[in-house]
Order: structure tokens, then sequence, then C-alpha cells
């Protein structure tokens, strides 16, 4: 699944445009942030053992964001949700709002 | 007879595999990027390429100097543009590739592995594959529009200034890697296959003091957002804790009727009487003012007889801080908890009223539901002997619930202090190695050499290190050889060799006195006691407390002997703490 979406260097002087290596890098984090373990099927081995391909899913990225002040500021997250949240800066407003009251 | 007993020395090493890494980039990108740079925090590349490459290997020697890794485990690592933007961006991604159960060699029996943790376990290769993959965001240093154009600090001495430490950021995406990472589904609260992942046992909620192994899989995933009460049930973990996470400088102190005690985590306010050591007890009350949010103490109070000479709960919220405690203040009040509306960690309440002369302090969201259903029981504000991020004894894990609705269980608390390589939010670290995580990793199953800090006691060690049948008490001798299994722990011998085994000894020199002990117990106190007359001893007097632990050593120093009386003997004393 990683090689589908993977970009390399030389197909970016291709001209693949902006919007579409954008598309494919947000993809790309969706799927490393997939914490679904629908279809992820065992593997029974001759000796008993069973093993599942996470095929990509169950990633833990860290990211980061520029507070407001010009801080950077880094998280480790394992879900979209997760993601999307840190960089809205939620957290970060809810504390500025709460700080004096 | 020397060289015959280095031979023999080399021969008994164990086969010792390395963790080891594999660039995937193509020539000229990535890890082989052939940009000249300039050497930078103590990085000697000179090329951006081998300079990512030597905080890759940096990274990965930071575990690899801990973890005794017994199978082989290959690190596959790329560059690659990743999400990013002016103001926010990917750092980096790293995950394992496959989880296994039931592999010759694993420990316990329907409990998935991780890729890495499975070759150490089976000694052996069964993955023919990376067992980790790491990609790190190739934009941040080819896009001057990825969060501003500041670039990944590559040097090696955790100063990155205004940049991102790639250091810091692989060596806790690499900890994921090798197992601190639990498995569920993020939608259903499932394990992977019906079976736990190792991690995720030793998951427990104190909330309902139930395990993550013994709960439906719905029970799992609302536990998956219940902060504070998420604890990592190791014991080593544990005992660990109460060494490197300090004490909580504020805390409420929680007797029921039956004269049972909870302690919970506090701050103290930056006005009023600010507590140090004596504290304030009282009953305790909720404050009541019959409009909206009836306990945010933002109009006078409408039960204000109730609230004379009791301590006081209010809400956090929609006025300033000091005004509610001054209100609480005019009804009576002799302390006031502040409790917080947010799920976020608890901060130091401001404010400059300087009416205000009773103590108040803040609790979290989850601790003032307990304490708001326990009106009318005793309370006490003062300081505490909570450690931060604990609960119950145990270190927390991060669960986060309002801005996280996604859950990310594989993170210590972000309450610990001093910050913790795993917790979920970069912060300043004073340690230079994974500090709990090594605890956490060997109770998933790593062997880890030479843990740099005490994570035992006597019950745990016994546990460990004297097999089942075998006579484990303190005073008993489990190998025989003269020596008790208490002496054995606190000199750091093996209570199951009769070889391996002596006395504990005072010394004495110059310089003070010194005890070869273990660096490993957290439950032993050292007392230097003196005699005139062999008979009857006493804590020895000139002899200072200080105490220095250094390779085992237990140093204490600055002794000065008392010149008036000649005669003066010395023994040690060696408590196990309550």
């Amino acid at each position: 699944m990683r090689s589908i979406y993977k970009i390399t260097p030389a197909l970016a002087l291709l001209g693949v445009g902006l919007t579409s290596v954008l598309s494919q890098e947000e993809r790309q984090s969706e799927e490393d942030l997939n914490g679904s373990i629908v279809g992820l099927t065992p593997v029974i081995e001759p000796d008993g053992a069973v093993t599942y391909d996470l095929q990509g899913r169950f990633q833990s990225i860290s990211i980061a964001r520029i507070n407001p002040n010009g801080d950077i500021e880094e998280a480790c997250v394992s879900s979209d949700a997760e993601m999307q949240d840190f960089f809205s800066g939620a957290d970060f407003q809810n504390d500025q709002d709460g700080a004096e009251r | 007879m020397k060289i015959f007993l280095i031979l023999l020395s080399l021969s008994l090493l164990p086969l010792s595999a390395q963790i080891t890494v594999t660039y995937t980039d193509p020539p000229g990108f990535g890890f082989n990027d052939s940009e000249p740079r300039t050497p930078v925090g103590g990085n000697t590349g000179t090329t951006l390429g081998e300079q990512r490459r030597i905080v890759m290997e940096a990274a990965i020697a930071v575990w690899d100097s801990f973890l005794v890794v017994n199978g082989p485990v290959e690190v596959s690592a790329e560059f690659a543009p990743q999400q990013c933007t002016p103001t926010s961006g990917v750092l980096a991604s790293a995950g394992t590739t496959n989880f296994s159960r039931n592999f010759p060699g694993a420990p316990r029996n329907n409990i998935v592995y991780p890729a890495s943790l499975m070759n150490h376990l089976s000694r052996s290769d069964r993955t023919f594959g990376p067992e980790i993959t790491v990609t790190v965001n190739s934009n941040l240093d080819s896009d001057p529009n990825c969060l501003g154009g500041r670039g990944y600090y590559y040097g090696l001495d955790n100063l990155p200034g205004n940049q991102s430490n790639l250091l810091g950021t692989l060596t806790h995406e690499l900890g994921h890697g090798l197992g601190f990472q639990a498995i569920i589904d993020t939608n259903s609260g499932a394990f992977l296959g019906g079976t736990p992942d190792v991690y995720s046992s030793f998951i427990r909620d104190l909330e309902t003091d139930t395990d993550w192994q013994d709960m439906t899989n719905a029970q799992r995933l609302t536990s998956s957002r219940n902060a504070p009460f998420l604890v990592w049930t190791g014991e080593n973990t544990a005992a660990a804790g109460t060494e490197l996470l300090s004490g909580a400088v504020a805390g409420v102190g929680l007797t029921n009727s039956a004269g049972e005690t909870t302690e919970f985590e506090a701050e103290f306010s930056m006005f009023g009487n600010q507590l140090i050591l004596q504290g304030v007890s009282g009953q305790l009350a909720i404050y009541d003012d019959g409009v909206g949010d009836t306990a945010d103490a933002c109009e006078d109070p409408i039960n204000a007889a109730e609230l004379d000479g009791m301590i006081v709960l209010v809400d956090r919220g929609s006025c300033n801080f000091d005004d509610k405690v001054f209100r609480a203040q005019q009804a009576g009040a002799i302390g006031v908890i502040i409790v917080n509306n947010v799920t976020t960690p608890i901060i130091q309440p401001g404010g400059d009223d300087i009416r205000v002369t009773i103590p108040s302090l803040m609790v979290s969201l989850a601790d003032g539901a307990i304490l708001r259903a326990a009106a009318g029981d005793t309370v006490r504000l003062g300081n505490s002997f909570v450690r931060s991020g604990t609960r119950e004894g145990l270190v927390r894990l991060f669960g986060p619930s309002a801005f996280q609705p996604g859950s990310s269980i594989s993170h210590f608390d972000q309450d610990l202090f001093p910050n913790s390589l795993m917790e979920p939010f970069s912060s300043f670290r004073t340690r230079d190695d994974p500090d709990l995580a090594l605890t956490l990793m060997r109770e998933i199953g790593w062997e880890v050499r030479d843990i740099p800090f005490p994570n035992l006691t006597f019950e745990l060690w016994a546990t460990q290190e004297i097999a089942a049948g075998l006579p484990a008490g303190p005073d008993d001798d489990a190998d025989n050889d003269g020596f008790s299994n208490f002496i054995e722990y606190a000199k750091g011998t093996d209570p199951t060799d009769p070889n391996d085994g002596e006395e504990l000894n005072l010394n004495m020199s110059n310089d003070g006195f010194s005890v070869s002990r273990t660096n490993q117990a957290t439950d032993l106190t050292f007392v230097i006691e003196d005699s005139d007359d062999l008979l009857s001893f006493d804590t020895a007097t000139g002899v200072t407390t200080d105490t220095e632990t250094i390779d085992g050593e237990l140093l204490i120093e600055d002794f000065s002997f008392d010149t008036t009386n000649p005669q003066r003997f010395f023994r040690l004393s060696v408590e196990q703490d309550d």
C-alpha cells in the first residue's frame, strides 16, 4: 500500500501538480494513521504461529505546529482526529482562554 | 591464566544481534543526499545525507545500548514528502510491520508481539524483512513554506533552538516500533485477532479497576479515553517511578468515613496563602451561586451558611480565579479547591487579589468529580507525596478525550515530571536514556541491560530472582550460602547461587565510608551507627546523611571524628522502607 502513494523526487520533477502531491501526502498520512484491524488477515505458519501483516497501519506520527508565539511544538499521534486537533490548536486555544479564569 | 580467563569470558558471551538500519532512498536523495553541510552540534557529517544517517544511527544507539537483541531487528528508513503547511506538518512516521502470537519462544500464549520483539524472543529472523519502518518528511528541508522553512536540527546535543530535533523524534518513534504500542481497533476497541497485544496486557483502568484484557471491546474503547485512570501495571516501572518522578508540590487528601485517604495531584494558586508544609484540613462543601454553573463562584453564594469554616469546591471558568476564591473566603471558607473544567492538564491558577488570604489549588476534572461526590468528607490541602503522572502508585498512560477523540494510548501521560521520552508531546528532558521506557520494555519481554536507575522492591526482586518453591522471604536463604535473601538483595548478588554472595561490608577511608550495594533497590535505607562500647549503637553523629550512589557503591562522605573520644565503633544498618 505504501508504494502506491510514495512520491519520489524524480516523480516530483516530472511535474506532478502541487494539489495532487498534497492530496497524496494527506492520503499517506491517513493510511499511516489507519487504526482499523478490519481486513488484516492472519497467516498461520507451519509451527503454529499466527502472524498479522499490519499493511502500514497503526503507525505513530510525529507532527509539529508553530504556535502564535512563534514556538514550534511537537506531538506524537496515532489517529487522524488527534492530528487534526493538534494542527487546529484547539488545546492551545483552550489553555490561553482559561489562563486567567 | 589471565589470558585463559579472558578467552573463556569471550566464549561465554551470548550471541547478540544488533538493531540495524537499511536506507532505501535513491542516490542523491534523503539519507543519501550529497548536499554539503557544515558539522553541527556534535554531528560530524559533511553532507546532508551523512548528517541524517548519523542522527538515525544515534537514535538507534540510544536503544541498542540498553536492549540485548537476540534476533535481527532491521529498521527500514527513508525520506519522502509528507503533509506540511507553513504552520503545521508531519515530521516523521514509524511503526512495526507485523504482530505475531504463539511463535516458538513466546513467553505468553495468545498474546501478540511486535515483529522486533518476536525475533528477539524466538532468537531468529521470522519476518524476513524490516521489522520497523521509518519515514521522515523530506519537505521540511526542501520546501521553504513547510513549517516556516526551519528544517530539521541534525545536532546530537539536543539543542535544536527553533528547529525540530530529529534525534529526539526518531528516538521516540523507534520506541513505538520496538513495542511501546497498543494495537486496538480505534473504532471498535477490538484486539488484533481477538487476543491482546503485549503492551495492552499491562493496561488497567483504575476507575473500573479492570484490566484491558478483561474488558469487552466496547468497554475498552471507552476506557481508552479515560484519563487520568489509565495506568501501566508493570511493577518495575512503578518502582522506578518512585525514584525518577518528582512528588507533586500540591495535593488534596480525601479521607472518607472509613478513615481511608486518597491523594490527588494539584497545583497551588499564585495568590493567597500558599501552603508549604502545614496544610489545612476541613469538611468539604460545594459552592452554590444558583446561576448557570452553580459552582463556578462567579456570583455570591446562596448557601453561604453551608460554606462557613469549610473547604469549598468551586468550578473553573467564567470569572477570574481570585474572584472565585475571594467570594468563598467572604462566606467563611478556610480553603478552596478549584476543579478544572477541561481535560487538559491542571494549571497554576493565576491572580493578584491581595485580599485573598486563604489557600486554594486546582485539581483535574476527573478528580474534581470524585471530590464533588464526597461532600461532607474530610479533605486536606497541602503538600503531597503523589508522584507526578502516577495514580495509586502506578505510572499513568495518556488517554486523551475531549481534544483527541481518536485516542493514543501508546504514551506515558503528559503529566510526568521530569518529562519522559515516551510522552506524547515534546518537551525538555534531563536524561539521555529512555528513562521509564526501559523498565516498560523489560516488562513486555525485552532483556534490558544495566537499567541506569533503581526499579526494584524486595518483593518484586524476590519474585523475579527466586524460583517458585524456594524460600523467598527476607530472612530466608534460598541458596543456603549463609547470607539471607535480604542481604543478597541489598548487595545485588544472585540469591540462588551459593558462590555469588558475600556479607555487606562497611569500608572506611580518609574520604568517608562506603559500601558496595545494588543500584536497583528503591526501598532500602542505609544508616551508619556508632558506639563507644560495642554494647549500644545509635545513629552516628558527625556523619552526614548526604549520600551518593555511584556504580553500585554507596558513598557516605564528610564524616568527622569526635576527637575527645578516641574509641569509636561503626556499623551499617540496612532497613527496608515501608
